[in-house]
């Protein structure tokens, strides 16, 4: 599959090239992934590869929908060590079944301290946050919804961060001065709307402007048993309304702000967390700018050794509430959710997940189970089952009812 | 009593009524174990001594995967004109030396026509040459200058050629791939001996002879096969005439065979199904059986004998026989498996394995005994023969000897006792595995010849170690090894020593143009470097150092070649090295090691071993005969026959040979199951007759007149068969049947001349009313005495332990901060392994209110890479704070840790082992001081460490912790039930900044599962500055990026 859509994508492979040259190319000596170029600078290469394959077995919704979802991921690392800075440069190279392949740069910066400040300047990803199903903080990066509108990927975003520990904690602030848009998936896609999307066409709402900078500012820390963050954010929403143009959606982009707080209490086998969230001007399911509040809690609970084995298992169970109430884009307004993680703590990190949730509202519900292990030296297996069920009532989600999931990925790191 | 009486009778008439179905399940089950047999192999390896947990075997894969395992053949040359450089002899070396190059798995061989002879040669500079070049072509005069050559290098003196060049050697140096030893080592000697059996006809003026570690192998086998082919034979004819002798029939004679042949194979079923191969230690064990088989049967024939007299109702015979006869031998069958099964406290694996084979058999006796034989006595035809009376009455006579001259026994035994007790003192223990066979073997002559005329084969091997790549070119330490050399040649035991330090110092002199005074260390580091080089690159083919020195050359291997000396003066010799070592260069102190030196130390280990698993045996034994007694004070007086015979017998060994090998450690084990038979047996037909209400006297008349007989034939029997298997070649087996023989017939000795006499003694005290008070205060005054006794000690352990767990922890104080690299290596019961590698940083916090704080950041496998764990530790019993970094998400993660007792990362190794400790969170009792395991040279103290916080997965720790530097040398952890779970051994440790102990390799053993995970650390990078804000969450993503 991975040779047929780089056979078919002659710029692709061009892309591919570029950066395996960039990257690989040279003649510098190198064992084991690092090689020394000059004295005082340290080089160090390494990268996965990651294959996925969602299949749907039942039959689409709409109109175009393919059953078999893939993409291929190449995601090379480069890191350059020097003295007093670091360089790390880290793309993903996207190659999807449907839709054209992309590079996008996770993280392509050079950090270095100035003065008692941490600098970092480039496109990174962060996270912001404490709970499991849903991060209402993370709001930082955009995503790429390639494989579904529940599989979106933080994309890396271009910024200005500067760090400096105060007081009992840490301050960061962010600029960012180019917005990357979300990355949706077209109409052949699953886990869309039902009007799908069309890549690479969005819209702006009056008086918002890509070139818009959005800026950050973030405190976080932990005293005892407790780990918080407190954050602020202005900018251009990740979360666009939307506008339908000749049968597609376009995504609507328009400028909001966002005050948040994260908190969590470890205390030995049980952990609580909250997350909680004030946003102005968000646009909501039904196309209106509304304030709101949501918040999302819970708790998780490990039990170690279970049934005589070397396994954990992590019990979670949160809920999330939205003031918007049906309104919610989010489709997290009444919602409950619980799940077990089971970490077999082998030799080969077996793992198996359970989620459910349900939507206290609609009565819809959904379970996901997934299992993931090594499967050799540096290849490990995700494979995972997603079932929606009378997710025809839910008003957010009725369009994922068919889009019962298998998903496999095999990755491959060195 | 009358219970099991009344038990034995029912089960009599059970028997009478169904024999032949009994008969039947019994066989079946029998013939089900010895299907077994097919999966029977040999193993030859006499490392099969050495259990995996040894810790000098530990120390010696350690040295030798670091270096080279050794299997080596000496094939020791000597022309009868005694001049072995002439071009005759010459010829005929260098011809035997390519032949042995054709030997399978041949790595290297060294002989003296191929000695790398190094010399200056003004237009090439420095030449590297064969010794003798072109030996086939050589003239007189070429050998003449090559003798004066050979003779003037000290690195062929007595090794390569000896003082006066009349004998050599060719040294063959194999690499074992260890698939299959059974195979490898007879491929090996197939073609050898064919090889030598030619040159020996082509050349009956020269002498050849053969010795070495494969040779030792291949002796194994022949000794084993031997012992079968002629033992075997000669013990069942002995037995069998034993038998005849008492019973006067063929019927008898051939059911005892039956039985005793059904139940040795048995025990070779039972090995068979356990997959596990037989040794030279356990190929004797079906012999043990067969003697153990007769003196059960013995008992039940004797009684039939008897019987037959009074009617010849065949099946009154066997009734009679079960319901007399049946619990004392169920009890003698119980104590001697028990005295068998005790075995496996000892440390090494034959003898354990010699202990469950001999229970199996024993248990295949007993049933046999109690199933099988009535049966056949029941069916076989046999004669009604003449009554007992005659041998009986010579019984009677001897006991009323006894009763007459009780005083003067009672008085006079205990004087033999003590005389010949007192041997014991002299006892020596010696374990040189190369002369474990004795002078009628080939390979033993040839050792000997070898080490009285040539160099010695045992061999004390040192380490010398700089901690540094590329460390071994300074030539301050070749000083300190030059200096070691030198000392080692001065001791009187050796004969030769090898060291890189002679290389250099003839290389020195030939790079300056063979000037003499040039004979010395080079000045500079880069010289050194340079002429091993240069050296390196010029040798022959199969020629190089690493066998001398490590992979990353930071340290040099030294042998010291040790002939003809005792286990005592090798231990006395290393310990003036370790003298030497401590005065002149303790950061390159090495403990012993070498394949001789866990020969060694078998004995001395094993020892402790046993008398654990012998004392234990002898409690267990003490209650059964207890109970079956019911009189406590007999069950007492039972221990004095059973314990005496082996002291005795250790002494008088002790007089008269004097050495012993590790045989000693298991014959008290072993003997006192079968010398306890012999007290039952006597015991219970006393007390039987007591309870009659007879006179003790007139009690010891019934029990000679009943057992005596048997229990003289028996006790004959036993010795006979023992005296027979003393006969092996094999000197542990030599010893062992010996010592047991003696101690059998000490047994005797003590059962009917000393016994009796105390048990009539006994009883007259007893009934002398002795003052009620006497007796209180005598009983309050053995209970408390002991007890105030042994608090004392134990308040002082207390103290004594907190004490070391103190001063460990001060001296690890104050280094500020490292950081290194792991690899850790989890190994499951098959042996497959999946590697872990990460780096680690840690922090150590002065406040001591504070724990010291932690960084593992994952390298491998790839797929982990950058998930990194920060830990702050916390004064207990607050859990730590932990933080988990994934990469993916680039999450930071604060995570639950109180898991203290889950496996990290799948390996043996659970968090809490990991975690820092403080001394504060256990209690601490001092054990004892011995020697350091997997060091012996130095003094451990055994400290038990009970933690305090109830959560730990650790009832307690046992930990080895020396007194010179107070390191850890090995932990033993005890799960919450008190079993021992599993063992850490720490080694290779390093001292940094001249104050701070790191052990660079630890291995964790899980007893229970098999399990094992190896922790290698890297060099540790002490003070690197690295500051306390890199131990924040914050700084986990671009710590995970890290080198």
């Amino acid at each position: 599959m991975i040779v047929t859509m780089l056979t078919k994508r002659p710029p692709l492979l061009l892309v591919l090239g570029a950066v395996a040259s960039c990257l690989y190319g040279g003649s510098v000596a190198a064992e084991d992934n690092t090689a020394s170029i000059f004295d005082d600078l340290t080089v160090e290469r390494y990268g996965s590869i990651k294959a996925t394959v969602d299949y749907f077995p039942r039959d689409a919704a709409y109109q175009d929908q393919d059953d078999v979802m893939a993409i291929s991921e190449v995601m090379p690392v480069m890191i350059i060590t020097g003295d007093s800075a670091e360089m790390v440069i880290e793309p993903r190279v996207v190659t999807p079944k449907h839709g054209h392949g992309f590079v996008d740069l996770k993280d392509g910066f050079i950090t270095t301290t100035w003065g008692e400040m941490d600098l970092l300047v480039g496109a990174t990803t962060e996270f912001w946050g404490k709970n499991e199903a849903a991060n209402l903080v993370d709001i930082i990066n955009t995503k790429d919804y390639t494989m579904g509108l529940q599989s979106g990927e933080k994309q890396g975003m271009p910024m200005v961060r500067l760090g400096q520990a105060m007081g009992p904690g840490y301050l960061d602030l962010y600029v960012m001065p180019i917005f990357i848009e979300n990355r949706y998936a077209g109409a052949q896609s699953r886990m869309r709307p039902n009007l799908p999307y069309r890549p690479g066409v969005s819209r702006y709402q009056i008086g918002t402007d890509p070139d818009d900078v959005a800026t950050a500012i973030r405190y976080s820390g932990y005293s005892g048993d407790i780990d918080y963050g407190i954050s602020a954010f202005q900018g251009i929403t990740r979360d666009p309304g939307v506008i339908i143009d000749g049968g597609n959606l376009l995504p609507l982009y328009h400028e909001i702000t966002q005050y948040g707080v994260d908190l969590q209490w470890t205390t030995g086998e049980t952990i609580y967390k909250t997350e909680m969230i004030q946003r102005y001007d968000q646009l909501n399911q039904s196309g209106i700018a509304e304030d709101y509040t949501a918040g999302i809690a819970g708790f998780e609970h490990t039990l170690y050794g279970v049934m005589d084995s070397n396994g954990d298992l992590a019990v979670f169970g949160e809920y999330a509430k939205d003031s918007r109430g049906d309104d919610a884009a989010s489709g997290l307004q009444n919602d409950l959710f619980f799940g077990g993680i089971l970490s077999m703590n082998d030799v080969d990190d077996t793992q198996y997940r359970v989620i459910i949730g349900y939507d206290l509202d609609e009565a819809s519900r959904s379970i996901t189970a997934e299992y993931s292990r090594r499967l050799t030296t540096g290849v490990t297996l995700e494979a995972s089952v997603y079932h929606p069920d009378q997710m025809s009532k839910d008003t957010h989600f009725f369009s994922f009812d068919r889009d019962t999931r298998l998903h496999t990925a095999i990755k491959y790191s060195w | 009593m009358t219970f099991m009486s009344s038990l034995f009778a029912r089960y009599a008439d059970l028997v009478v009524r169904r024999k032949f179905l009994l008969s039947f399940l019994s066989l079946i089950a029998g013939f089900a174990v010895i299907a077994g047999i097919p999966n029977l192999t040999l193993d030859t390896d006499g490392r099969v001594f050495m259990d995996d947990q040894n810790p000098d075997k530990i120390m010696l894969d350690r040295f030798e995967q670091e270096y080279a395992k050794d299997d080596t053949l000496s094939i020791a040359i000597a022309p009868a004109d005694g001049e072995v450089f002439t071009p005759k002899t010459l010829a005929v070396i260098e011809s035997l030396t390519e032949d042995a190059w054709n030997l399978p798995y041949v790595r290297l061989v060294s002989s003296v026509t191929r000695f790398q002879n190094t010399y200056a040669d003004g237009d090439i500079g420095l030449v590297v040459e064969d010794l003798v070049i072109d030996p086939f072509n050589v003239t007189q005069e070429q050998a003449d200058k090559a003798k004066a050559t050979a003779l003037s290098r000290i690195e062929l003196d007595r090794s390569l050629i000896n003082r006066d060049a009349s004998v050599t050697q060719i040294s063959v140096i194999f690499r074992l791939p260890g698939l299959d030893l059974t195979r490898e080592i007879p491929e090996i000697m197939e073609e050898l001996i064919p090889l030598i059996e030619d040159n020996r006809a082509k050349h009956p003026d020269i002498d050849f002879y053969y010795t070495g570690s494969v040779a030792l192998g291949h002796q194994f086998t022949v000794a084993s096969q031997d012992d079968g082919a002629t033992l075997t034979p000669a013990m069942l004819v002995a037995m069998l005439a034993v038998v005849g002798f008492l019973l006067r029939t063929v019927t008898g004679v051939l059911s005892v065979t039956i039985v005793a042949v059904l139940s040795a194979l048995i025990s070779l079923g039972s090995l068979g199904w356990a997959y596990i191969p037989l040794n030279s230690a356990t190929a004797i064990a079906p012999l043990m059986i067969i003697t153990l088989a007769v003196a059960s049967t013995v008992h039940m024939l004797s009684s039939a004998r008897q019987t037959m007299a009074l009617t010849n109702d065949r099946r009154e015979w066997a009734r009679k026989a079960i319901a007399d006869h049946g619990l004392a031998i169920t009890i003698a069958c119980l104590t001697t498996a028990i005295g068998f099964l005790s075995l496996n406290f000892s440390i090494s694996p034959p003898f354990r394995q010699l202990g469950n084979m001999v229970a199996a058999g024993m248990l295949g006796i007993w049933v046999y005994t109690l199933t099988l034989l009535p049966t056949l006595i029941m069916i076989l035809p046999s004669k009604q023969k003449a009554n007992t009376a005659g041998i009986d009455s010579v019984m009677q006579r001897f006991g009323e000897f006894v009763i007459r001259n009780q005083r003067r026994l009672l008085l006079g035994i205990p004087v033999v006792i003590i005389a010949f007790s007192a041997g014991i003192s002299s006892i020596k223990l010696e374990d040189d595995f190369l002369r474990y066979f004795d002078e009628r073997y080939e390979m033993r002559q040839a050792t000997d010849y070898f080490e009285n005329n040539l160099g010695g084969l045992n061999v004390l091997e040192y380490a010398l170690e700089t901690g540094v790549e590329s460390g071994i070119n300074n030539v301050d330490y070749l000083a300190k090894v030059e200096a070691f050399t030198s000392f080692l040649r001065a001791q009187p035991e050796v004969s030769h020593v090898r060291s890189i330090s002679d290389i250099v110092k003839q290389l020195n002199m030939n790079m300056n143009g063979d000037d003499p005074s040039f004979y010395r260390l080079p000045q500079s580091d880069e010289e050194v470097s340079q002429y091993l080089f240069l050296y390196e690159l010029s040798l022959g083919y199969g020629m190089d150092l690493t066998d001398q020195i490590n992979i990353d050359r930071s340290a040099i291997r030294i042998t010291a070649y040790v002939p003809n000396t005792t286990t005592a003066s090798m231990i006395a010799l290393d310990g003036r090295i370790q003298d030497w070592f401590q005065e002149n260069a303790p950061e390159l102190t090495s403990p012993v090691t070498g394949q001789t030196h866990v020969y060694t130390m078998i004995s001395a280990r094993d020892v402790p071993a046993m008398l654990q698993g012998t004392l234990l045996a002898l409690v267990f034994i003490s209650f059964i005969i207890l109970l079956v007694l019911r009189d406590v004070k007999l069950g007492i007086i039972s221990l004095v026959p059973n314990l005496i015979p082996a002291a005795m017998a250790f002494g008088l060994w002790g007089y008269s040979v004097g050495t012993v090998t590790l045989a000693v450690s298991i014959v008290v084990a072993m003997t006192l199951g079968i010398v306890v038979d012999d007290t039952v047996h006597f015991m219970l037909k006393y007390a039987e007759a007591k309870k009659r209400g007879e006179t003790a006297e007139n009690a010891v008349r019934y029990a000679f007149k009943s057992v005596g007989m048997a229990l003289t034939v028996t006790s004959l029997g036993l010795v006979l068969g023992f005296i027979i298997l003393g006969m092996s070649g094999f000197a542990v087996n030599r010893d062992l049947a010996r010592l047991t023989a003696i101690t059998l017939s000490f047994a005797l000795f003590v059962d009917f001349l000393f016994l009796p006499p105390l048990l009539i003694w006994m009883d007259k005290m007893k009934n002398k009313q002795m003052p009620k008070k006497a007796v209180a205060a005598a009983v309050a005054l053995a209970v408390i005495l002991p007890l105030g006794l042994m608090s004392a000690p134990a308040m002082a352990s207390a103290e004594k332990g907190l004490a070391i767990a103190q001063e460990q922890d001060k001296r690890d104080l104050g280094w500020g901060d490292f950081s290194v690299v792991g690899r850790m290596v989890l190994k499951n019961k098959a042996g497959k392994e999946s590697v872990r590698e990460f780096k680690t940083m840690t922090f150590e916090e002065s406040d001591p209110a504070l724990g010291d704080k932690s960084v593992i950041i994952f390298t491998r496998p790839r797929d982990v890479r950058g998930t990194s764990l920060l830990t702050h530790s916390n004064i207990e019993p607050e859990d730590d704070n932990q933080w988990l970094f994934l990469p993916a998400l680039k999450r930071v993660k604060r995570i639950s840790s109180s898991n203290r007792t889950g496996k990290f990362v799948s390996s043996e190794f659970s968090y809490e082992d990991l975690g820092s400790e403080e001394v504060d969170d256990n209690t601490y009792v001092w054990l004892e001081d011995l020697p350091c395991p997997g060091a012996e040279s130095l003094t451990c103290a055994k400290v038990e460490i009970t933690p305090k916080n109830k959560k730990s997965g650790y009832s307690k720790r046992i930990a080895f912790i020396d007194l010179d530097e107070y390191r850890n040398y090995q932990v033993d952890y005890f799960n919450r039930r008190g079993d021992l779970e599993k063992t850490l051994t720490f080694s290779d440790y390093r001292q940094y900044l001249g104050q701070y102990w790191r052990a660079h390799a630890m291995d964790m053993k899980n007893i229970q599962t098999g399990k094992s995970t190896t922790l290698e650390w890297d060099e540790y990078a002490f003070q690197s500055g690295l500051s306390v804000e890199t131990f924040e969450p914050k700084s986990l993503p671009k710590l995970s990026r890290g080198k």
